[in-house]
Formats: C-alpha cells, sequence, structure tokens
C-alpha cells in the first residue's frame, strides 16, 4: 500500500463526513443560527454590562419579556397560517387603556376588567380575521390599516381618559400582584408566558387544529383540498393573535400604570423581527413556539441592552430594524441553501478495499470459472411479473415471489402456469420466509418486517427497533428491512440494507461504500426488536444455518459471507465464512445436503473496484455526472454460488449473456429444482439440478420436525 | 482574476471544468437505420473500405477482401495488421499496416512498398492528393493505432499530417500537434482531418503553419473516417460516443492514471467499439437491463453513427445503432454506386443501405 492510500484510509475512516449531511438534514438545524446568536448575544451582555446577570435586571427584563413573548407567540401562530398581523402595536396600547379605564376610572373587579381587556384584543383578531379570513382581503394592507385606525382610537380615548387614568389610584392586591408578583421567584407575566408557550406547543404539535394552522400556511391550496375549513383557520389564527396581544396589554397596565401615546409604538415591527430571527418562515408553515421564544429572548436582551449600554435613544430602533433586515435574509436564504448543501454533501463516500477478486474467466481453475449453466433454463412467468426480487415455495409445491407492485404473487402448483395475487402488502417487498405456523413473513422496504397468515391477512409484526445513542439520523424506523430468515424459536433475524437511503436510492448506497446496514432480531414472543449487528455493507440475505447454531448473512459491497454465531463458544461474535466473492451477494437461502445457495446480482469490475478506493473521485462523481451515467457495478450479468457449511464454495452457475438472469437477487432449491428470482426482472428460471436431493425442500429442513 | 477563476471552476466542476457532452439532436437525432441496413458481410473487425478496380474492398486484420453480396474473396494478404486503406484514382489501392509501412496494390504503383518512417508510424488514415501524392494521418508519436483507447486516456495530442511520394517514397509533415487524426479528405488547397480526442473536423491549408481552422465542432462522438460522395456530401464515420462518465475520468488525473498502470485496457473506463463483451467491463447506472430489455438509451461506451456533411461540413442526417444495437463501433464508410456502405468494426459487420443523399 502506498502512503497516499493509507493516507486516505485513515482520513476515511476517522473523519466522518456522513455526519455533515445528516446534521444538516435534521429539522433542528433551522435552530442553529437563533441559538447561536442568543448564546453570543447573552456572552456578550454579560461581559460588557457590569451586573447584568443581577436579579433586579432579569426580574425586570423578564417581565418584559413576557409581555413580549405573548405577542410573538400571537404573531408566530399568524405567521405559521401564512399571515401576518401588524395591527399588534395599537391593539396592545389599546388593550393597556381598556385595561386601565376599566380598573383605575370605571373601578371595574379586577377578574372583569381582565376578561374585558382580553376579549377587547380578542375582538380586534375577530376583525382582522373575518376581513381576512373569510373576506380574503391581503393580510399586510388590512392589518396596516387595522393598525392605524387602532393607534387613531387610543389617541381619541386618550384625550379623554388620560387626566383621569393618571390621577386616581388603584386599591388591588390581585392588581399589583400582576403588576410586580412572582410565583416561586419567577415573575407572573414570565409564567404566564411559560404556561401559553407549553400550550401553545401542545395545540400546534398535537392537537388538529394545530396541525390545520400549519397545513394552511404551508399550503393553502393543498390545504383545502384535503377538506381543511381554510377561511376559519386563518380567521382563527387572528384571534389568538388578538387575545395574546390583550393579555400582554394587561399586563403591561398592570406593571406600568401608565397610558401614554407612545404606549406599543413600533411593536409590530419589533414583534415580527422576533419571530422571524427565531427561525419562523414569513411565508407560513414553518415554525415553531420554540423559535417564537428564542426570537423573542434575543430580540428583549438586545433593546434592554442597547439601552443599558447607554447608546442614544433611535439606536435601539436602528439595531431592530437591523437585525429584522438580517433576519429576513436568513429566512429567505436560509432554507435553500441548507436544502442546496444537504444535497451536494449527503451522499459522502467511504474508503473500500475489497480483497482481490478471483479470476472467473471461463478458463480460469477455480470454483467460480464461468459456465452457461443458467442460460437454458425454463422461464415461469415471463412477462407477467415485476421484479420478483424474491422466490419461495410451499410444502404444496406453490411458487410465490414478491413483485414490485407491493404484492406478494403466487404461481400454482404443479405447473407454475396458472397465478393469482396471493396478498397485497404494499411498500417493495423483498424477502420471504415461512413460519412454523405457514406464515409468510415478509421483509417490506420503507416498512419493515410483516406476515401474511393462511387466511392471507397481513399483519405487521415490526417496523422499528431500539435507536442508536450516537445515531443523527432516526435509525429507529427501518427503511430498507432486506432478506429474513427464521430460527427454529421462531425469532426472526433480518437485514436492513442501509439506513441512510430508501429502495430507490440504493444505488446512492453503493456509491458510498459505507457500513450503513445492520441486522435486527424480532422476537415475536415477547414482540421485543432488537439491532445486533451494525455498520455492515449493505447487510443481504440471511440465512440460519442448518445446526441452527448461527445466521450466515451477505454483505453485498464488501462482496463476502459472513457468520453471526447464536449459541456455542463463539456467541454473539462475527467471523467471515467467504471474503472474495468475484460479485456482488444478494439472498442466501439453505440447498440440500447441508449446502448454501448465495445469488450474486453482479459481478465486480475493476474500475469499480479501483473506484471504491478513491472516495474523493466517487464523491466529486457523484456531484458532476448525472446519475444515470455514474460508474456502476455489473448487474447486467448473473450467478448462482453453491458452498458448504465451511464456507467452501461448490460451484458456481452463471447466465453468461445476461439474457435470461441478470442481477440474480434469490434463489431457492426445492425438490431437485432451483428457482431464480431478479429485482429487476420480469420472470422466473427455474433449473434442474443434478445432484441434488430430489426430496428435499425447504418447507421440511426449516419445519420438518416440528410439524 | 482570470487563473483563480479558472482554478476555482476546476475546484468545484463548474464552468469550463463541468462535464458536459453535446446531446444527440438536431442532424444527431437517434434512429436506428445503422441496425435497419442488410448486411452484406461478416467478417472479424472490417476497418477500412475503398474503392478500386476490383470493386468495393474492404481491411479485416491482415487481409483485404472484396465486398460483394454474400461473399468474401481476399484480395491480398499482408504480414501485419492493416490499419489504414484508401482507393487511388487509378484503381489501385494504398495500404497502411501496423508497424508502419505502406504498400500499394493494384494500380502503377502495384507492389510498392514504402518502408517505415520513425516519426508517423501510427498510421490511422490515407488520402490520395489531387497531385498525385498521397496524405497519411499519423495518428500518434507514442501509441499505436491498436492503442487509441491509451491515447484517448492519456490525452495525447501528438498526431500529424504527411505529405508522401509514392514514386520517391518522400515524406513532408503538414501539420502536427494534433488531437489523433483520423480521416482525411483533399480538398486540392487545404486537407480536412478529423481528430477524434478534439471531436472536431479542421482544415489544414498550406499558408497556415499546420495550425488548422475548426470546420465542425463539438460532435457527441469521436470522429474517424471521412469519405467524398456525391454532390460534394461527405460522409464521417463517428466510432465511438463520448460519455460524460469518461469526460470526467478524463477529467480525474489520479483515477485515470492508476486505471491505465493497474487495469487492463479492455476493462478501462473508456469508449470502445464494442460493449458488453466482458463481465469486467464497466456499466453505468443507466445501463442496467430492466425487466429483460436494455434502453437504446442507456448510456454505454460502443455506439454506432455515421453522419452526412453537407458542402460546408455542416452536419445534415445520421444513421445510428444505439445502446441496444447491433452495428457498433463504425470506422469506415463509402458511398459507392448509390448505396451507402459502412463497416461496423465493433460487431464485425459490413453492410449497406440505401444513399438518399445522393442523386442517383
Amino acid at each position: 500500500m502506498t502512503l497516499g492510500e493509507w493516507a486516505a484510509r485513515l482520513r476515511y475512516r476517522y473523519v466522518p463526513d456522513h455526519i455533515v449531511g445528516e446534521v444538516l438534514g435534521r429539522r433542528w438545524m433551522d435552530n442553529v443560527i437563533p441559538v447561536t446568536l442568543l448564546l453570543a448575544l447573552s456572552i456578550y451582555l454579560i461581559a460588557t454590562i457590569p451586573n447584568f446577570v443581577a436579579y433586579g435586571n432579569l426580574s425586570d427584563i423578564s417581565r418584559q419579556i413576557g409581555e413580549f413573548g405573548l405577542i410573538v407567540i400571537g404573531m408566530t401562530i399568524v405567521m405559521l397560517a401564512g399571515g401576518i398581523d401588524l395591527s399588534v402595536g395599537s391593539n396592545f396600547a389599546l388593550a393597556n387603556l381598556t385595561a386601565l379605564a376599566l380598573i383605575n376610572v370605571a373601578k371595574w373587579p379586577v377578574e372583569a376588567a381582565i376578561v374585558a381587556t382580553v376579549g377587547v384584543g380578542a375582538l380586534v383578531g375577530l376583525i382582522n380575521g373575518f376581513l381576512i379570513g373569510f373576506l380574503r382581503l391581503r393580510a399586510f394592507l388590512t392589518t396596516l390599516v387595522m393598525l392605524t385606525l387602532l393607534r387613531a382610537i387610543v389617541e381619541l380615548l386618550l384625550q379623554r381618559y388620560s387626566v383621569q387614568i393618571a390621577s386616581s389610584d388603584v386599591e388591588s392586591d390581585a392588581w399589583d400582584f400582576i403588576g410586580a408578583g412572582s410565583i416561586l421567584g419567577v415573575p407572573l407575566s414570565t409564567m404566564v408566558l411559560i404556561v401559553t408557550a407549553i400550550i401553545a406547543q401542545i395545540v400546534l404539535t398535537r392537537l388538529r387544529i394545530g396541525w390545520r394552522i400549519t397545513a394552511v400556511g404551508g399550503s393553502r391550496r393543498a390545504a383545502y383540498n384535503a377538506g381543511i375549513p381554510v377561511r376559519s383557520t386563518i380567521c382563527l389564527s387572528y384571534v389568538v393573535s388578538g387575545l395574546l396581544t390583550g393579555l400582554a396589554g394587561t399586563l403591561y397596565a398592570a406593571r406600568l400604570s401608565g397610558a401614554g401615546p407612545d404606549t406599543g409604538l413600533g411593536l409590530e415591527l419589533t414583534v415580527v423581527t422576533a419571530a422571524l430571527l427565531g427561525g419562523n418562515s414569513v411565508g407560513g408553515g414553518r415554525g415553531s413556539i420554540g423559535k417564537a421564544l428564542v426570537g423573542a429572548i434575543i430580540v428583549s436582551l438586545l433593546t434592554n441592552g442597547l439601552v443599558r449600554l447607554g447608546l442614544q435613544n433611535g439606536s435601539s430602533s436602528m439595531a431592530v430594524g437591523l437585525v429584522l433586515l438580517l433576519a429576513i435574509a436568513i429566512d429567505v436564504r436560509w432554507v435553500r441553501w441548507r436544502h442546496n448543501l444537504h444535497a451536494k454533501v449527503y451522499v459522502s463516500p467511504a474508503y473500500l478495499a475489497l480483497p482481490k477478486a478471483p479470476s472467473f474467466a471461463a478458463d480460469a481453475a477455480s470454483p467460480y470459472a464461468m459456465n452457461d449453466r443458467l442460460g437454458n433454463v425454463k422461464i415461469i412467468g415471463l412477462g407477467e411479473i415485476d421484479g420478483p426480487e424474491d422466490v419461495i415455495l410451499d410444502a404444496d409445491d406453490n411458487l410465490y415471489c414478491s413483485v414490485r407492485q407491493g404484492e406478494i404473487v403466487r404461481f400454482l402448483a404443479p405447473d407454475h402456469v396458472r397465478r393469482e395475487v396471493y396478498a397485497h402488502v404494499g411498500g417493495r417487498p423483498l424477502g420471504m420466509a415461512f413460519d412454523k405456523d405457514g406464515g409468510l413473513v415478509v421483509c417490506i422496504a420503507g416498512m419493515g418486517l410483516y406476515r401474511v397468515d393462511k387466511q392471507r391477512n397481513v399483519q405487521k409484526m415490526t417496523a422499528e427497533t431500539n435507536r442508536s445513542a450516537f445515531s443523527i439520523i432516526d435509525d429507529s424506523r427501518m427503511r430498507l428491512a432486506d432478506d429474513l430468515d427464521i430460527g427454529p424459536d421462531g425469532k426472526v433475524y433480518f437485514s436492513e440494507a442501509t439506513i441512510r437511503y430508501g429502495f430507490e436510492e440504493w444505488v446512492v448506497d453503493a456509491l458510498e461504500g459505507r457500513g450503513n446496514g445492520r441486522i435486527i432480531r424480532y422476537d415475536p414472543a415477547s414482540g421485543g426488536t432488537r439491532t445486533i449487528l451494525r455498520n455492515l455493507l449493505f447487510a443481504n440475505g440471511i440465512c440460519v444455518a442448518h445446526d441452527n447454531k448461527s445466521v450466515l448473512f451477505a454483505e453485498t459491497w464488501g462482496c463476502r459471507v459472513s457468520r453471526y454465531w447464536l449459541e456455542g463458544p463463539k456467541a454473539g461474535t462475527t467471523e467471515i465464512v467467504i471474503a472474495d466473492l468475484p460479485g456482488y451477494p444478494d439472498n442466501i437461502n439453505r440447498g440440500s445436503r447441508g449446502t448454501y445457495w448465495v445469488a450474486l446480482a453482479g459481478a465486480r469490475t475493476p474500475s469499480y473496484d479501483l473506484a471504491m478506493t478513491m472516495p474523493a473521485f466517487r464523491r466529486r462523481m457523484a456531484r458532476r455526472v448525472a446519475g444515470d451515467e455514474w460508474l456502476f457495478p455489473n448487474v447486467n450479468i448473473g450467478c448462482v454460488v453453491h458452498f458448504d457449511a465451511n464456507g467452501a464454495v461448490l460451484e458456481s452457475l452463471w447466465d453468461l449473456k445476461g439474457e435470461n438472469h441478470p442481477a440474480i437477487t434469490s434463489m431457492r432449491e426445492h425438490r431437485g429444482y432451483l428457482y431464480l428470482g431478479g429485482v429487476t426482472n420480469n420472470r422466473i428460471g427455474r433449473l434442474k439440478l443434478a445432484d441434488a436431493d430430489p426430496q428435499w425442500t425447504g418447507e421440511s429442513s426449516y419445519w420438518g420436525g416440528s410439524r | 482574476m482570470i487563473p483563480f477563476r479558472k482554478a476555482m471552476d476546476r475546484w468545484l466542476g463548474r464552468g469550463e471544468a463541468s462535464i458536459t457532452t453535446p446531446p444527440m439532436d438536431g442532424a444527431f437525432r437517434p434512429n436506428d437505420r445503422l441496425d435497419a441496413a442488410g448486411a452484406i458481410l461478416e467478417t472479424p473487425a472490417p476497418d477500412g473500405l475503398a474503392i478500386t478496380s476490383q470493386g468495393l474492398i474492404v481491411s479485416s486484420g491482415r487481409s483485404l477482401l472484396r465486398v460483394d453480396k454474400g461473399t468474401s474473396t481476399p484480395v491480398a494478404s499482408f504480414d501485419a495488421e492493416i490499419t489504414a486503406l484508401t482507393g487511388l484514382p487509378d484503381g489501385g489501392a494504398a495500404v497502411g499496416l501496423n508497424d508502419g509501412r505502406i504498400i500499394f496494390v493494384g494500380g502503377q504503383y502495384d507492389g510498392r512498398t514504402i518502408a517505415a518512417n520513425a516519426r508517423a508510424s501510427c498510421i490511422t488514415a490515407l488520402a490520395p492528393a489531387m497531385d498525385g501524392a498521397l496524405i497519411l494521418a499519423n495518428g500518434s508519436a507514442t501509441n499505436g493505432p491498436a492503442e487509441w483507447r491509451r491515447d484517448l486516456m492519456e490525452k495525447n495530442a501528438s498526431g500529424s499530417v504527411w505529405r508522401l511520394e509514392p514514386s520517391s517514397g518522400l515524406a513532408t509533415q503538414l501539420a502536427g500537434k494534433l488531437a489523433y487524426p483520423n480521416g482525411l479528405i483533399d480538398e486540392g488547397a487545404a486537407i480536412v482531418v478529423s481528430q477524434s480526442w478534439r471531436a472536431a473536423l479542421t482544415r489544414i491549408a498550406p499558408g497556415d503553419g499546420g495550425r488548422g481552422v475548426a470546420v465542425l465542432e463539438n460532435l457527441p462522438a469521436y470522429p474517424g473516417r471521412l469519405s467524398r460522395g456525391a454532390d460534394n456530401v461527405t460522409w464521417l464515420a463517428l466510432f465511438a460516443p463520448r460519455s460524460q462518465l469518461v469526460e470526467f475520468v478524463l477529467s480525474e488525473d489520479r483515477y485515470r492514471r492508476r486505471m491505465i498502470s493497474e487495469i487492463e485496457a479492455d476493462h478501462w473506463v473508456a469508449p470502445c467499439l464494442r460493449a458488453g463483451r466482458s463481465p469486467l467491463e464497466p456499466t453505468q447506472q443507466g445501463g442496467v437491463r430492466q425487466l429483460g430489455v436494455l434502453k437504446p438509451w442507456s448510456p454505454n461506451r460502443s455506439y454506432g453513427l455515421v453522419a452526412r456533411l453537407d458542402g460546408a461540413y455542416r452536419p445534415t442526417m445520421s444513421l445510428h445503432s444505439r445502446a441496444n444495437g447491433r452495428r457498433h463501433g463504425v470506422t469506415s464508410c463509402l458511398s459507392f454506386g448509390g448505396r451507402l456502405y459502412f463497416c461496423a468494426k465493433g460487431d464485425g459487420i459490413v453492410a449497406s443501405c440505401a444513399d438518399e443523399g445522393s442523386t442517383p
């Protein structure tokens, strides 16, 4: 090995490139910029302003955040539904004035005054909502007009009541508590915010109405087509915004007991800034309460900090304006940028040096020497089936295959001419096995492990396994369950080819050549699912050994067959059985006389083997060359390899021209015949085996004794 | 700024460094007319076609054969592989051999041998000049004609065009630094030569210092032999397709060098005259057989393509054998007696179809 190769091997083993793409793919990545900004701002303020973290100041800031945050939550809900509410500034002033007028002047009881104030806010929201939701006016203009109108009303009212408000005194402990009280050391307004945030979070993420709001914002037309009452949903979002603004105005009134013409002036801009900066989309459909809170805290800290830094009066608005510009830019660019970057860096090829391929030239003195034994097979179902990935036969000689349409097709014995859809399972059914009770257990790509019982009822066995501790992508769901086998105790061992790609993208996994696959065990008795082996190079075929003491499995990109010990002194360990196949192994199945069959879906090519040792080459290829043009393993040829319990290869059967059986993905021995399936083929092949046990069936091999 | 941008482009694979190939469109719109043509002769690796006093002849391995309907009659055999063939105005033929010799068959110089010229021993094409001399295309300074794939993958441009006096054997170089000149037409005042690796036709005039002017560029396949038909029509055989993958490998120097040094040439990621002969050959994702069918549009390393060019060397029409066709690797084509003859070297077939371009 050259120094360069050695360096490449080390670099690709220890630098986890794939994590970048996985991190970028997570939804929480949207929060990274706001949270970083928040942390940086906090550190800066704490470092530059003396006593910034003192209790008095924090309590003051958190009271402000409490009021401000409520309005930001309201704004976020409106924005989630695809709208915007600019009237919050005046609405806030109106609520403040209403609360003070009712309590100071009209001397209403505190509870009634609060309800009335919140009601006024909600009423304003309802007017907005009616105009925008039902009359379908533009949100921006409507709320802008509402902003001006309410401001005018507030000023008219102020002329009448400001002196009375200022001159009267309120003697109410409840009112004072609302303004200055704390619960468990937390200011009341902050407490109100926390409770509101929790409720809003639950409503938005767990309740139907929350989902509807997000759906309407995501795509109004699609939401309408899905039967969501779009108009009332939009209207409701404005009512919530108005209601929360009213509540914030009440808290403000209780805290400051002052009504002036500049109350809530410019508030709408600050609120929009906070909502956007937290990562909520102005276009709707994307946002959360957490984002709203982060944005609210940032903007509050910023405006507060600037005042405390002793900057001039206008500088605070200017800072908010600049931050708003930044937030809009991020909102517009971030999603697209992240999406592009994610698409570019998600595919991250790894270094994979395969052992030297044995020669399979026709004149080679190896068991892999090419022949044309599969060139002349009996064809079953030509053109009637689409991609029989796996084939299996039952005790009555009926032939089952799993096809692309999400069906299990059955060819009836004895001649396998008549066919029927045995069961529609959905997804892309792949590997199959019969269990003790004659139920057909199926691995379905995109779905998981399913079982079709003898009455043809389809039931889910498992679709979820334990999540790995340090996995960034959610690997608890099964994306590409591939092949399975069943032990004598009923436990199902099945492979998941890759956790990074779905079935349609298996080609990309080939390009990556990383150990993305795993083997999972499902125990029907306990219902438990556990991952027992990870980091396999496209875990594919799997077969419980004849003696039931181990499981054989194939790693397609690794071109090898390994054994996982279930019992005995080596239980729990893995050893390689065939290290250097000349092609890409797919399913493994038992044969008669204690042997095994493994299908080779394609042949190794020197150019691809070389490319597998050059990850940067493959990464550039993935980015610069169209997918159809990618260099690829040669799957236009098929082969079946026969081996014994020790991994000694007995013989190989090739289809030289690749006419009938390119890309063989499965084979089953049954009563002296071998049946062949292929994931991209349109036929099943049947071949007479000369030296097989003519009585042997898989059924009897697995369950002969126990039935 | 410019060199900086070039480096950026190279690093990011965009601009001039982006991997693109011209689409098969316009005059190169695919059809299956090569596959529809009637086969005349099946012989291993038919390479060149020429009209002589004995009729149409084809070179195959070390022999010259007559192309008659259904029969193959050896005209002459040599002790080395034939790499170029042309008919002469006097009814004879000139044959270029693998070792660089040129031998005349028939005509006034019958039996004459011109010894190999060390500077021009990769004879890829011959053509008679109007003044009685012979024009010779020397594909590469370092590789022989059989190693054309190596020459491409080494990104060489060391070919040259020579003028040869049949009587004295005197050779003068007309142009150099050509990227595998592989086809010739003498226009009298100038010579048009196809440069395979530049995918272009270039006109070389005596006065321009051998630099040449491009007359047709951006071909979707590698151009080979040229022949003149009736009505000033030129026929161009394009022997292998350009593909994104090959262009990409050409831009990847490390992979390319390791491939050349570690892998057998037949299994390179490189164009060829017939793909799919060995399971060790590279395949591409779009070339996977689906439901027993290889799609005609699938990317392939071999293809069959003949183009008809008008008097200004603009392509006007083309004949194809697509990925699933059986007439790949067309190295020569010739219009003769109202029919278009071509030899698909990759599939060992000489075939003909009606020449729609010529007026009867």
